[in-house]
């Protein structure tokens, strides 16, 4: 095993501003999945072992300490909470293997849980996702602030924000921002 | 301007990136003998018309599908929102 | 209690509590629910600004957004705006004040010798004699005419408010709240629909508030305040007050301006002050009410003189008596409702009506078939001239004179999409034509002007819009006068009767622009300039055309409307920017090394969002060239690591990944072996080259690509269209991977001694050629991946491990390459090297060059078809004497090769005909000891050895250089494969 140590993209930051919590998750390790030609149906079996069900469009299926989500026609990212960043895209594409292209996502993604009675008054703020009308489990890519994020709904008054590592400073800065505009 | 996207609903057209002219999809032979010719109308000869007018759009803060959107030009109206993999293979396009 | 002499009792204000707030310096006090304005005229004070060209006293001439005249700054400072409405401006205890476009003090404004001068400053004035010579206007004419004419002024400080943008959605946006959009919203409210109700006034209920009339058994106030009340108990309903819909976009998208600190004396830390909002609107209701339109007259522009609509607001609403003695001066019976209201206030009031047989009253005098000939009263109305029906004249005594020509109904949002308003006769006004898609129009705005129409529209707008026909709200009983009105414009015979208050365009400058030809409403517009500026000609567009078409004998129909567009009102620009300033302008992108470098004490540079280290600054070094020059022999005789994240990779896999490369790259990857790399340029269909960077063959069906850091999205935009439009059966599977990997570039002769303390497996030249590419591990079995490459011309590697691992592999690389002092190196050290490489980079790609141009025009591959091949080989980007890639050095080692500077024949003219190319890159090379530079030449290939002329006519450089290969540093390439 590498001693090299994985650094988070925000050094687990964390802040309570009002009612909204926000927390930087540093156990996802992401994979995305893209049907071959001619393989969805494939694809769609494999997602059922996998979650239990395959994502509709615009849904997130979770499924024990993993869950997957729709991406675009034929595409999905799956999701797996763990702590040794191992190589999910490895082991899905042993799962998949000519039926998908599977490509590592890990390292691409900052992950923000943002949470509280007031997250729909602070993401109108931020992007144009219709959250209150959305429901749960539910995922749709959007822009915050000229990043662009998926923002999943995982449980009532809580959103799972995935945004580009490289932009996660101005991304936790903006949520802040709004966060205490509202609070 | 909304888009009415084929699977994803109405999205901000601020999620799109504009391409322009949806002909750009027929693209020339290059191995037939005028091709050059062919060429040279494809990438440069638009029409520009008052009213309607198929032009692709892509899904940059979305799916990242092409889209051929029917738009008027005069009236910013959307009438027909297509894939544009589907519109090419109904053109013929394949590999 | 209020001691203020014009206050009355009653109305929607409190009373009970007091707000300081001054003037131009004075001191008053008002109260909560009062405007600005509201409060000044209480305290008997009506003048508040000069006019913008004759420098006029004026004083409010409306009660709310429609206000021409009186314009203040408001606050003091960074936080002083001006331009501010005072009759929209909600008071505020501390509220500072100070009046604006005059020099001297607001009584005694020197420049008020203009209005003696208004012979000579009517329309056109400036047009016509400002105009020779050509240079005086910018320097002598426009600072002075500036001064002298205009608006407020700005601070010139940063705006110390922040503000927010924010997105919204609905089934249904009612703008406006009086008795329509009331009813339009409980409509909705109670059929479940999401709605939202927008008003721009701080109290919602619209003219409501300014009325006396009953609906039901309630006063109008009464009814509209608890029929918010009962709005305000539905979930779906959002209630928002002080905010002005701006504008009507396309497909039901609306922009809305909330204002949440305009009336707290400081906005709480870190809260907006307002919000634009973008509100996603499935259907529309506007509800925005009517605006009355004055009559104008000789010196009509007094200030005391004001709509009788304003008279009515500032009575019922605001509890203010503007003078104890008022005329109103009407041709239509909702006037005499102004005089009915000020009469039970215990105002004496007279009515002057043009109409013959206006009605009559028990309460006050009617001056039937009579007109207002003129005014007087030097810094306010004193007394009324009324030309009698038998001829005779009367003059009165009074400070307040109410004028009302009618009401136009306010269709400024429904022409936002072009819609033009059509004329309505009985009526005497344009209503609302063509539509945006999705909006309807219910109460006045549509020309439903009695309130029981307005309560009634409301209703079946909502319900038309929703689709609803049950369970719809009764409408309550209501006055339904209907409207009664003789169409009268101006007074004949006035001289300097204002049109447009605002721009002080009168009568007289109406008819000239008729005059010289400038007929058209958009002529007669910018020839006057009627209906610009703040207001917008809210109140005076209609009666500028009324006279134009009277003056062209056309109906006004004929003459038509100018142009309605957004903004409603004016908009501070912050609300457009948001929280996009400064620091926030747009978000930044860190390199996984950006806090290890930060560390190392770099100097960044912003590199489109990226921050990139641009140098690694050493203790002794005085310039940059020092730490640049350093890092470039550190790495050309040891080694140096560089972050070169920030390049794009596009992750391409599927059974056709290679074919796909095929199509997208100018040369061939079709036979590329897995775990090579390969160099490759994409050229845009017309031919000219779009991008270049790798193509990594990871698997048969797996490729890496990398693009530059500028184009990463065009690229993969690009190619995602070749993919869906132009073959969409090829399987072919494409991501973005930019952010997921950290990827460095270790570069130099001892660059695999320092890889190889860290890579687990064996990376000798003979097991990982150059080119080679592989999945490896390191570091005892991090996942990782290492590309054989090259940008500097030296050995070099790029490594690349998952994101998060970046910090560390740094750390490591510059642990584990200490013993061959491995060196940082940035974008300046990584832009010198491959200019003496002679590596094309944005600068040789710039959009107008070709790979015949770069030099590898043999890379165009003739055996199969790619993106740009065809056009690429016609005959204009093939002509003999083309400009080729070159290499320039100065003849005299010691001047400098500017880029950007062209290159002109040794002997010869130098002129634009004659020129022979520029230089697109330079530096100074610290591997040669000299300046060096790449550029594109005439013929270049041809035309090595050749001594050329360098000038630069800007920055006075004329050199003379030697045309040379681009490759200054081992240009056979040895370096790059021992």
């Amino acid at each position: 095993m590498s001693d090299l140590k994985p650094l988070p993209s925000l050094n687990m930051a964390s802040a309570t501003i009002g009612a909204i919590q926000i927390q930087e998750r540093t156990d996802l390790e992401l994979a995305s999945v893209a049907a071959r030609r001619g393989h969805k149906a494939d694809c769609v079996t494999q997602l059922e072992i996998l979650l239990g069900r395959a994502p509709d469009i615009g849904q997130v299926v979770t499924h024990d300490d993993q869950f997957g989500f729709w991406v675009g026609r034929h595409q999905w990212m799956l999701c797996c909470s763990s702590q040794s960043f191992s190589d999910l895209a490895s082991d899905v594409k042993a799962e998949f293997r000519d039926t998908a292209s599977v490509t590592e996502q890990s390292g691409g993604w900052v992950a923000l849980d943002v949470s509280g009675s007031t997250v729909c008054d602070m993401m109108e703020r931020l992007c144009n996702v219709p959250l209150r009308k959305l429901g749960s489990h539910q995922v749709q890519r959007t822009m915050i602030h000229q990043m662009n994020c998926f923002a999943l709904t995982l449980a009532p008054e809580a959103l799972l924000i995935l945004g580009p590592r490289s932009s996660a400073a101005s991304l936790y800065h903006a949520l802040t921002v709004a966060a205490r505009s509202i609070a | 301007m909304i888009i009415d996207h084929p699977l994803l609903g109405p999205r901000d057209a601020s999620e799109f990136v504009y391409l322009g002219d949806a002909s750009l999809i027929d693209r020339p032979n290059p191995d037939t003998e005028d091709a050059s010719h062919a060429f040279y109308e494809y990438a440069y000869l638009r029409d520009n018309p008052a009213g309607l007018h198929r032009e692709l759009w892509f899904h940059e803060a979305g799916d990242r599908s092409w889209l051929v959107v029917t738009r008027n030009t005069e009236t910013h109206e959307i009438t027909k929102v297509e894939f544009a993999k589907d519109v090419a293979r109904l053109a013929g396009r394949s590999l | 209690m209020s001691s203020a002499k014009n206050r009355l009792t009653g109305g929607q204000i409190d009373h009970s509590q007091s707000l300081n707030f001054s003037f131009d310096g004075r001191r008053y006090t008002g109260h909560p629910g009062d405007t600005l304005a509201s409060a000044l005229l209480a305290n008997g004070v009506r003048l508040m600004g000069r006019s913008f060209k004759y420098h006029r006293p004026r004083g409010p001439f409306s009660a709310g957004s429609q206000e021409p005249n009186a314009l203040v700054e408001l606050r003091n400072g960074a936080l002083r705006e001006p331009n501010t409405r005072a009759t929209t401006a909600e008071l505020f205890d501390g509220l500072s004040a100070t009046s604006q476009n005059r020099i001297g003090s607001l009584k005694f404004d020197v420049l008020a010798v203009n209005d003696l001068m208004s012979n000579f400053l009517t329309a056109g004035f400036y047009y016509k004699t400002f105009m020779w010579p050509a240079a005086f206007w910018e320097k002598l004419y426009e600072p002075v005419i500036r001064r002298a004419a205009g608006l407020g002024a700005m601070s010139e400080k940063d705006d110390p408010d922040v503000y927010d943008k924010g997105f919204l959605h609905c089934d249904l946006l009612v703008i406006g709240s009086g008795p329509s959009g009331l009813m339009a919203a409980l409509t909705a409210a109670r059929s479940g629909a999401d709605v939202i109700l927008a008003d721009e006034d701080f109290k919602l209920g619209g003219q409501l508030n300014s009325e006396t009339l009953t609906i039901a058994d309630q006063s109008g106030a009464d009814w509209a305040a608890a029929t918010v009340a009962e709005l305000a108990t539905y979930p779906n309903v959002r209630l928002m007050p002080r905010t002005t819909v701006i504008g009507a976009f396309d497909h039901g998208i609306y922009g809305a301006v909330e204002r949440l600190g305009d009336h707290l004396s400081v906005s709480e830390a870190d809260k907006p002050r307002q919000i634009l909002w973008r509100i996603y609107a499935g259907k529309t209701v506007l509800a925005a009410g009517a605006i009355e339109r004055p009559i104008a007259f000789e010196n009509n522009d007094r200030p005391g003189i004001m709509l009788a609509s304003a008279l009515r607001s500032y009575a019922n609403r605001f509890a203010v008596a503007v003078d104890q003695r008022a005329v109103v001066f009407a041709n239509n019976d909702d006037a005499h409702r102004t005089a009915q209201d000020l009469h039970a206030k215990g105002v004496q009031v007279i009515v002057v009506d043009v109409r013959p047989d206006a009605p009559m009253s028990m309460d006050f005098e009617v001056l039937r078939g009579a007109q207002v000939i003129n005014t007087t009263g030097r810094l306010g109305l004193r007394f009324v001239d009324v030309q009698l029906q038998d001829g005779s004249t009367r003059i009165i005594e009074c400070g307040a004179l109410g004028v009302s020509g009618g009401w136009n109904p306010n269709v400024h949002l429904t022409c936002h999409q072009r819609g033009r308003p059509v004329w309505n006769a009985q009526q005497q006004a344009f209503v609302p034509g063509d539509m945006p898609a999705g909006m309807l129009v219910a109460g006045a705005a549509a020309g439903a002007m009695s309130t029981y129409d307005a309560l009634a529209t409301g209703v079946t707008a909502a319900a038309q819009a929703l689709d609803l026909s049950a369970n719809l709200p009764d409408v309550p009983a209501a006055e339904n006068a209907p409207v009664e009105i003789t169409p009268f414009w101006y007074v004949q015979g006035a001289s300097r009767a204002w049109v447009d208050q605002q721009n002080d365009v009168t009568v007289k400058d109406v008819k000239l622009s008729h005059q010289e030809g400038f007929r058209s409403v958009e002529h007669l517009k910018r020839y006057t300039t009627l209906g610009m500026a703040t207001d917008q000609g809210k109140t005076s567009n209609l009666l500028g055309m009324a006279i134009m078409a009277e003056l062209e004998d056309k109906p006004i129909e004929a003459v038509g409307t100018t142009i309605f567009r957004p903004p409603y009102t004016p908009v501070a620009i912050g609300a457009f920017a948001g929280r996009h300033r400064e620091q926030e302008f747009h978000p930044k992108r860190l390199t996984p090394s950006h806090k290890w470098a930060e560390e190392q004490g770099a100097v960044f540079v912003e590199v489109g969002n990226w921050m990139r280290a641009q140098w690694y600054p050493r203790s002794g070094e005085t310039t940059w060239r020092d730490s640049v020059d350093r890092e470039v022999l550190a790495t050309r005789n040891s080694v140096g690591v560089c972050d070169v994240t920030t390049l794009g990779k596009i992750d391409v896999q599927g059974s056709d990944a290679a074919a796909f490369l095929n199509k997208v790259y100018c040369n061939g990857f079709a036979k590329l072996a897995v775990g090579k790399v390969r160099y490759g340029v994409m050229l845009r269909e017309d031919g000219i080259a779009k991008d270049d960077g790798t193509a990594a063959r990871l698997a048969e069906d797996h490729f890496v690509v990398t693009t530059t850091t500028a184009n990463a999205v065009s690229v993969y935009r690009h190619m995602e269209f070749v993919h869906q439009c132009l073959c969409p059966d090829m399987d072919v599977q494409m991501i973005s991977t930019t952010d997921a990997w950290a990827q460095f570039s270790v570069a130099g002769p001892n660059s695999r001694h320092v890889l190889q303390k860290i890579v687990d497996q064996d990376i000798s030249n003979d097991a990982f050629p150059f080119m080679a590419c592989a999945n490896i591990t390191i570091c005892g079995g991090l996942r990782a991946r290492l590309f054989r490459i090259s940008f500097s011309g030296e050995l070099a590697y790029e490594i690349a491990v998952p994101t998060a691992y970046g910090d560390a592999l740094i750390r490591r690389l510059m642990e584990v390459g200490a013993d061959y002092d491995i060196s940082p190196y940035g974008t300046e050290a990584l832009s010198v090297m491959r200019i003496e490489k002679g590596h094309a980079a944005g600068n040789e790609l710039n959009g107008t060059t070709t790979a015949q141009n770069l030099g590898l025009g043999r890379m165009v591959s003739t055996k199969k078809d790619s993106i740009g091949a065809v056009l690429s080989r016609r005959e204009g980007l093939n002509a003999p004497g083309d400009l080729r890639q070159v290499g320039i050095k100065p003849v005299n080692l010691d001047d400098k090769v500017p880029a950007g500077a062209h290159l002109m024949n040794a002997q010869g003219p130098v002129d634009a005909t004659h020129d022979q190319g520029y230089v697109t890159s330079a530096c100074f090379s610290p591997t040669l000891g000299h300046h060096i530079g790449l550029g594109f030449v005439k013929d270049g290939a041809n035309r090595l050895g050749e001594t050329l002329r360098l000038v630069s006519p800007l920055t006075d450089v004329d050199i003379t250089v030697e045309l040379c290969s681009p490759h200054f540093v081992d240009p056979e390439g040895e370096r790059l494969r021992v």
